[in-house]
């Protein structure tokens, strides 16, 4: 569906202090397109939402143009004004407020509230979308993907002309990322426009008229999707074509270590039975929402089973707290290093000893600084965390040095079994690379691995063998290397 | 000790604290050459210990995020508590070991609410407040206990070496407290789970277990602080250390501590503490009435609040050009 | 609506009646006209402190600052209406002049340089509470003009005024809260203050006037305590923030933001002082009230809390096939 362009974005530069997160973008919106923004972590994607949505000012001499006419968002106010309506990746919601308030706050101001009115407005807008729901239930009772659907509710009822969207279907289930493409199909129908920030390529391509790449804060440019492909899309991303080195080509696997019997918990898993060996990659993998990190959590004491048997090393094992699965030598980095993985405020020296304080103590039983700079200068060189400073806060790293700080600090702890969620989620390439080598390194040892990922490429690359989750089960398991990988990707999407 | 590297790096706001100090220092002996006197000083001492040691066990509750509102209502119960045992023929030793268990049973009960329950620890203890306030009130039945017996006078009105024992129970208290934030491992825990209280359940921290050492911590600083008091006016009431709550909580924010945890450290509570005692020396000392005592105390933190918090505005924008900047030549690397 | 109804405000209102009944059967006394006239006159000035103190949580916010501001007021009011300008008229607009100057002060501070509320406000609390000390150096201030202590007469031997003002307060606010947009931005900065951002709500300036309204309503409330006791103690409502959240918290305000209601403050008012009473009415001795109201709040965020860890945990993550 192709309309008349309506919003241009030219020259917008964002200068921070010091930096320049966006350097002369363009950016073009034609009505009813669903167009995407695609670029690496840091590349500038959310500072040109921002600025679209009002919510930051770009640098002076940046134009906004709608309908041939210059205009300026002086705050989030002037661009909802303006047609265009943003969902972020938090949603921002309200969860103490009812649906039908968060479809339609800040729709009356200066003026009194008619909660009739607001109904019918919430009715309407759901109705649109086709989606049944009590409009006088609490925001917060329910549950993320149907707060998603709210979200988009709330922007269409504000009668929008472009709709953004910033990773909407990050935690969508299978069935309910089709009910957004519906939903987007319909908005075309409407002849909305759809703004769709994405890093899943396969997502992109199915649903997007147009792609814009953004890298480094440049625009690198903006195709017909028709015309590109992954490899294609990748390099314009990336500067240059990657392929993983297929690390699984060499396997270091040894005897059984962990052994997994029937464990369940209802919500989260069922009757999951698997085992794992000394110096293997073991990749859990499927779409979000398919309980791979509810799983693995298992076995690190965070999401205990009701039901089922865990081995280690021939003998059954309960790990019911963090501290239990600790001395069982497991250990787990979480997928948001942010709010799980790392203390930001905390040196990265501090980060890295923090869950083995007991092994370096002193006289008197205080902790040896020494000790713990020593300990922490050898996990630097070894995993080449840059800059090397160790009283640097965690949170002034880039995200491949964070990850690889959250990685050193397990490390650390000498495990026999490595539990990763998503290795190299929010990383640039170059440091993708080194923490696939890593990981691989480590199995030389002998130290088991599990790998939960949602990156197709890098299961096939770096994984000894695979196991395909969906809703909540084991569909699928099968050696890496020998195997079949376009069936396993079918059993991820569509279980048969 | 090794290769201990000594490091002082004075933030900006341990700076902002000690031009504080220097300048109520100055103010002092401006308005009387008795100031600076070591009597004076010492008296001093004397009567900020027993609002500096509560402070002191506020300062954890706060590192980790959380906060004791019952502290000054604590203290008054065990203040009850020992006079009570005292003045009932028991010893002095069992009467202070009855009033430190009560003050671990109200520890266990805010850490109960708060560790366990996952109540929110400002609700959790205004609801301990009232209730501790109330244990001690029908105890005393609302009325002061005195005929406290001569030997336990000791504790609040004793001199060690010329120096006030309260003050050196603050001092050792202090120093104890100081090493275990900065090299115990309890310390490092605390820190932790003030700043991102789920990461530090991932690493393996027993959040629960820390919970309860610093309440109970902080429980056991008002019960001294209590029986100091007790010792030193020779009553015992259950309102003591109501009026102390807000001005600990003040000082110790004022000494650095943020109010939301993570940050800070019992060094400049006690300073704080010592700022807001020579402010009311000084006041004495000049003859003012105690009631401007109120109105500059409440002065003094809203300034220093405020200034810590446009300084911090300024600072943060050049931290976030630092790592960014260094970030972007990394990656074009 | 209906559903809130359902639960929290219902549930204290419940044990109020309960409560009650339980008090008037034990003794005859406390159903007179007189005690109940008690009642409400003596908890009007906390009630209206409690009303603004509502909006204050629910924006995530605190105000432990109420009780100084309230005698801030009462005591400037008290030296204004010995002036000869000072008339009904005069001395309402001064209350809440002054009422908006305190509470400003906050807002601006707490807003503008986005630090802590509960370290503002315990700071402007000692600073309001040492200058009418210093002012009046603790004196009392005694013999308010009649024309003053009349704001608080009983109309036609039934109804006492200050509970008109009361109702008043509530029913303005309850208005405020739910059909006009600074109401609404009051929930949604304590709901999620980002989210309240994007969507183009102003929260320094909400922010700002939730405790400017909350200071007004502490100078309205120093006005109605000097006309009940006829007299002025600066040094006097001492602690009396703790029992305003006290109320507000009993009442079904969640002391994290987001919610709360007049209704429910209102009962949590009246709860708090029918136990007061009730213990008097008892003969029980006044110590115990502290202990009473203690375990009443204790228990009622318990159970407030247990129901929202259940609910949270009960959130089904995964539709498993």
């Amino acid at each position: 569906m192709h309309g008349d362009t309506f919003l241009r974005l030219d020259h917008i530069s964002m200068t921070f202090p010091g930096i320049k997160a966006l350097d002369d973008v363009h950016l073009d919106i034609r009505e009813g397109e669903v167009h995407a923004l695609i670029g690496e972590n840091g590349a500038g994607k959310s500072t040109l939402i921002k600025i679209l949505s009002g919510v930051q000012q770009p640098d002076p001499g940046s134009q906004i143009t709608i309908d041939g006419r210059q205009v300026q968002f002086q705050n989030a106010n002037d661009s909802i004004q303006a047609g265009i309506n943003a969902i972020y990746q938090d949603l921002s919601l309200f969860p103490n407020l009812t649906v039908a308030e968060n479809i339609t706050l800040g729709q009356f101001k200066n003026k009194k509230i008619d909660w009739k009115e607001s109904d019918s407005i919430a009715a309407e807008a759901l109705g649109r979308m086709g989606v049944r729901l009590d409009p006088h239930q609490l925001l917060g009772n329910l549950s993320v993907a149907k707060q998603q659907l709210i979200a988009i509710a709330r922007a269409i009822s504000f009668h929008s002309r472009l709709l953004i969207m910033d990773e909407p279907t990050a935690s969508l289930s299978f069935s309910e990322v089709e009910t957004l493409y519906s939903i987007i199909e319909k908005l075309k129908q409407e002849n909305i426009a759809v703004l769709f920030i994405s890093h899943k390529l396969d997502e992109v391509f199915q649903v997007s008229d147009r792609i814009t790449v953004l890298r480094d804060g440049k625009f690198i440019g903006c195709e017909d999707t028709a015309r590109l492909d992954n490899n294609s899309l990748v390099s314009m991303m990336v500067g240059r074509s990657v392929t993983y080195i297929a690390l699984n080509a060499q396997s270091n696997v040894g005897e059984k270590i962990l052994e997994v019997k029937n464990i369940s918990k209802k919500g989260n898993y069922k009757d999951i039975s698997f085992a794992l060996h000394k110096g293997e990659i073991l990749a859990f993998t499927g779409l979000v929402g398919a309980g791979r990190s509810e799983t693995v959590k298992a076995l690190f004491g965070l999401n205990t089973p009701e039901s089922g048997e865990i081995w280690l090393d021939g003998k059954k094992v309960e790990l019911r707290s963090v501290p239990q699965a600790l001395r069982n030598k497991i250990a787990f980095i979480p997928e948001d290093r942010h709010a799980e993985g790392l203390v930001l405020n905390m040196s990265m020296r501090d980060n890295l000893t923090i869950s083995v304080l007991r092994n370096i103590l002193g006289r008197g039983g205080l902790i040896d600084n020494n000790k713990a700079d020593e300990l922490s200068e050898r996990y630097v060189s070894i995993l080449s965390i840059r800059p090397s400073q160790i009283e640097k806060p965690a949170k002034d790293f880039s995200g491949g040095n964070q990850q690889k700080i959250a990685i050193a600090k397990w490390l650390v702890t000498e495990p026999d079994i490595l539990i990763i969620d998503e290795p190299t989620h929010g990383v640039d390439i170059a440091a993708k690379t080194e923490i696939h080598k890593l990981l691989k390194d480590l199995t030389k040892t002998g130290m088991a691995i599990i790998m939960v990922s949602s990156e197709w490429q890098e299961v096939f690359a770096v994984s000894d063998r695979v196991i395909v989750m969906r809703h909540g089960r084991i569909v699928h398991e099968e050696n890496t290397v020998t195997g079949n990988q376009e069936l396993m990707m079918k059993k991820a999407i569509l279980g048969v | 000790m090794g290769k201990e590297k000594f490091r002082i790096r004075l933030t900006l706001n341990q700076m902002v604290l000690l031009g504080t100090l220097l300048i109520i220092l100055l103010t002092g002996t401006l308005v009387s050459h008795n100031f600076l006197t070591l009597r004076n000083m010492l008296s001093i001492f004397q009567q900020m210990s027993e609002m500096g040691i509560m402070a002191l066990g506020l300062t954890l509750c706060i590192l980790t995020g959380g906060n004791d509102l019952s502290a000054g209502t604590t203290m008054g119960l065990c203040a009850v508590i020992t006079g009570v045992c005292l003045t009932s023929g028991m010893p002095v030793g069992l009467a202070m070991v009855c009033s430190l268990a009560v003050a671990v049973i109200c520890g266990c009960i805010n850490a109960l609410l708060i560790s366990v329950m996952k109540v929110p620890p400002m609700i959790a203890t205004l609801g301990t407040q009232m209730f501790f306030n109330g244990v001690a009130l029908v105890i005393s039945k609302g009325n002061s206990i005195s005929n406290i017996p001569e030997s336990f006078y000791f504790f609040g009105q004793g001199k060690v070496l010329g120096i006030p024992v309260q003050a050196i129970v603050l001092l050792v208290l202090t120093a104890a407290l100081s090493i275990v934030l900065k090299r115990k491992v309890l310390g490092r825990y605390i820190i932790a789970i003030g700043n991102n209280i789920k990461a530090a359940a991932y690493a393996g921290i027993d959040t629960v277990k820390v919970l309860f050492a610093v309440y109970i911590l902080c429980s056991l600083m008002c019960c001294f602080a209590g029986n100091i008091q007790v010792a030193r006016v020779a009553t015992a009431r259950a309102d003591m250390g109501g009026v102390f709550l807000m001005q600990c909580i003040s000082a110790v924010v004022l000494g650095g501590t943020s109010i939301n945890g993570g940050r800070g450290g019992v060094g400049g509570t006690v300073l704080g503490v010592f700022i807001f005692a020579m402010i009311s020396n000084i006041m004495n000392l000049a003859g003012a009435s105690s009631f401007w005592q109120q109105f500059a105390t409440g002065s003094i933190l809203v300034l220093v609040v405020v200034f810590n918090c446009i300084t911090e505005m300024s600072q943060k924008r050049i931290r976030v050009f630092s790592s960014r900047e260094a970030r972007k030549l990394r990656s074009k690397k | 609506m209906n559903r809130l109804f359902e639960r929290r405000e219902a549930g204290v209102l419940c044990i109020l009646l309960v409560l009650g009944i339980a008090l008037a059967v034990y003794s005859p006394a406390f159903l007179t006209q007189v005690n109940i006239k008690n009642i409400l006159v003596n908890n009007s000035a906390l009630a209206i402190m409690a009303v603004g103190m509502t909006l204050v949580l629910i924006t995530g916010g605190i105000d432990v600052s109420v009780a100084s501001q309230m005698m801030f007021s009462a005591t400037l009011l008290a030296e204004f209406s010995f002036l000869p300008f000072a008339n009904p008229f005069t001395i309402v607009l001064a209350a809440i002049v002054i009422g908006a100057v305190t509470g400003s002060i906050n807002g601006l501070l707490i807003s503008h340089f986005n630090i802590d509320p509960i370290i503002i406000t315990l700071g402007t609390n000692s600073i309001y509470r040492g200058i009418i000390l210093v002012y009046t150096s603790g004196r009392w201030i005694m013999n308010l003009p009649g024309w003053f202590t009349a704001f608080s007469k009983t109309v036609g031997g039934v109804l006492p005024l200050p509970v008109v003002y009361v109702v008043l307060l509530l029913v303005l606010t309850a208005y405020i809260l739910r059909y006009t947009s600074f109401g609404r931005a009051v929930y949604a900065c304590g709901g999620n203050v980002e989210a309240a951002r994007r969507a183009g709500i102003n929260v320094n300036r909400t922010i700002f006037r939730t405790y400017a309204y909350t200071g007004v309503l502490c100078g309205i409330a120093g006005l109605v305590q000097d006309s009940i006791l006829g007299n002025c103690q600066p040094a006097g409502s001492n602690g009396w923030e703790m029992n305003v959240i006290a109320a507000a918290v009993i009442g079904g305000t969640n002391i994290l933001g987001g919610s709360g209601t007049m209704a429910g403050t209102a009962i949590g008012v009246l709860l708090m002082g029918v136990i007061e009473n009730g213990l008097v009415v008892a003969h029980v001795p006044t110590y115990w009230q502290k202990l009473v109201y203690g375990v009443i709040i204790i228990m009622t965020v318990t159970i407030d809390i247990l129901r929202k860890n259940r609910a949270d945990a009960g959130h089904q993550l995964i539709e498993i096939d």
